[in-house]
């Protein structure tokens, strides 16, 4: 589940209740980051960018440069690694 | 034969005009000025031609431009750009907060704002009625955008577009229901500034030609074309040429086209590859048919009674750094349930995405369903760079397939 906005941004969380809820599991596992530098367009919707080019959904593409959130998704998953390993001392386990 | 008397500063007036314009230093006998006057070029002479013809020229000189056309060649022109059009993007982005709508005029010949006004009102559904908002082109056109917000009525946002007295579109943005609104969005009004004449021949320059050549046989004007375009009734159509350098034609195409017709200039190969989203299911290779008009319809066929996934795709990465779109022509397509799709995706053991990051693998893709069938459908890899692997991918556990005139990265 993730939400996009009325420029079919996608974003993480809803705080206020605007955006549209998108059930589809395209982004499990991705960070916030990761997430919120996608844009989906629904199967049926179009959206244009700002050169006039027109997109018609469904469509799932970075619009953020995707080395950006690539790096950002290789650091999520270290932190996640890191709280997983301390978990599992704090358990006993031996990593 | 009457005989006329001439002064020797006269003639040494008429030598040194010689001199100055061949360059060359000796003495010029009077026999031999008329010679010397006949070889002078009156212009900058052109070390290309353009030809148009069904059939190749003969005997072609250096950089000779050949355009397979019926229609005949009346002038031809160098640009990036299109010439003698244009086109504006009108966006309108509303703030539900401040209740408030964004206007912004972007004028795409080289892509300035030329005109932006925030439009304020007092309610969450404000009601204005023509508003004018006035703009000159980057080429010196005087233009208005009449405009308004609606109430509790979509498209929410209507307008008028003039430029130099003459309407030229209309605005339409904002799609959906009162409760559930999408404000926002952006239109595209192109009009023409002059008209092209029939015939002329537009060559497309730019950054990412395989081609280049000297225009002028003195002096340094290189460009750099790749691809060519040619006014036939009133819109531009891409034609097949080929240019003549170092005794050998080659096929002048837009490096961009990843697919056109017939005329390859990338390799594709058909590949028996699991989808991520299906990668405990059999792994089957596509069949591309390649019909008599050039295009290629690519057939999938699963094992019977599975949901299998396979992929046409580029036999090398291409690389997308100066591109901004993907755009396919489809013919003939037929996805009956899961999934076809033009994709950007990592040459891994799965191709696709619907997958953790750890596992998926694409960077962008475009659905192909079946109403899609004989569409030019257009895939944003702006966000996107570097070497990728491109493909059209199946995962299907019927038989399906999709049919593809041309596939082209385009850098505008």
């Amino acid at each position: 589940m993730f939400y996009i906005d009325s420029e079919y941004k996608c974003h993480a969380t809803n705080p206020n209740g605007e955006y549209r809820a998108i059930d589809k599991e395209l982004f499990n596992g991705m960070s916030d980051t990761f997430i919120e530098g996608y844009r989906y367009i629904p199967e049926g919707e179009s959206w244009t960018r700002s050169d006039g080019v027109t997109f018609k959904g469904e469509m799932v593409a970075p619009w953020k440069p995707y080395n950006e959130l690539d790096t950002a998704q290789r650091e999520y998953e270290r932190e996640k690694l890191t709280e997983c390993t301390e978990a599992l001392q704090v358990l006993g386990v031996e990593v | 034969m009457a005989e006329y008397l001439i002064q020797d500063t006269t003639l040494t007036a008429i030598g040194d005009a010689i001199r100055t314009k061949t360059e060359k230093t000796n003495l010029i006998p009077v026999s031999g000025m008329a010679d010397e006057i006949l070889q002078i070029s009156s212009g900058a002479e052109l070390n290309f031609e353009v030809v148009g013809g069904t059939t190749k020229p003969a005997n072609p000189i250096e950089n000779t431009i050949w355009v397979n056309t019926e229609n005949e060649i009346t002038s031809w022109i160098f640009s990036a750009t299109e010439p003698y059009g244009n086109s504006l993007v009108i966006s309108a982005n509303h703030s539900i907060n401040s209740s408030s709508t964004k206007v912004s005029i972007v004028d795409n010949s080289n892509n300035a704002i030329i005109a932006s006004q925030t439009v304020t009102g007092t309610t969450y559904y404000s009601v204005f009625t023509d508003v004018v908002i006035s703009f000159t082109t980057a080429d010196g056109s005087k233009g208005t955008l009449t405009c308004s917000v609606r109430q509790n009525t979509t498209p929410f946002f209507v307008g008028t577009v003039v430029v130099d007295g003459v309407a030229v579109g209309t605005v339409s943005i904002g799609t959906g229901t009162n409760s559930s609104y999408a404000w926002n969005g952006a239109q595209t009004i192109s009009y023409t500034k002059n008209s092209a004449e029939d015939g002329m021949v537009w060559i497309v320059t730019s950054a990412v030609s395989d081609f280049e050549f000297n225009a002028l046989k003195k002096n340094a004007v290189q460009v750099y074309p790749n691809s060519l375009k040619q006014y036939v009734s009133g819109e531009w159509v891409e034609k097949p040429t080929e240019l003549y350098q170092n005794g050998a034609w080659t096929q002048f195409i837009d490096k961009g086209y990843l697919y056109y017709y017939s005329q390859q200039s990338y390799e594709w190969e058909a590949v028996a590859q699991k989808c991520v989203n299906a990668s405990n299911n059999a792994a089957v290779a596509p069949v591309p048919y390649y019909n008599s008009d050039g295009s290629v319809k690519i057939s999938f066929t699963p094992l019977s009674g599975s949901r299998c996934s396979g992929i046409f795709w580029l036999a090398e990465d291409f690389d997308l750094t100066n591109y901004s779109t993907l755009e396919i022509s489809l013919g003939e397509c037929y996805k009956p349930s899961v999934q076809i799709m033009l994709v950007v995706t990592k040459r891994n053991t799965y191709w696709g995405t619907d997958s953790t990051y750890s596992s998926g693998t694409a960077y962008a893709y475009l659905n192909i369903t079946t109403a899609l069938s004989n569409t030019i459908q257009t895939l944003d890899v702006s966000g996107i760079s570097g070497e990728k692997c491109i493909g059209i991918g199946f995962n299907e556990g019927s038989a399906c397939y999709a049919t593809m005139n041309y596939l082209k990265a385009k850098s505008d």
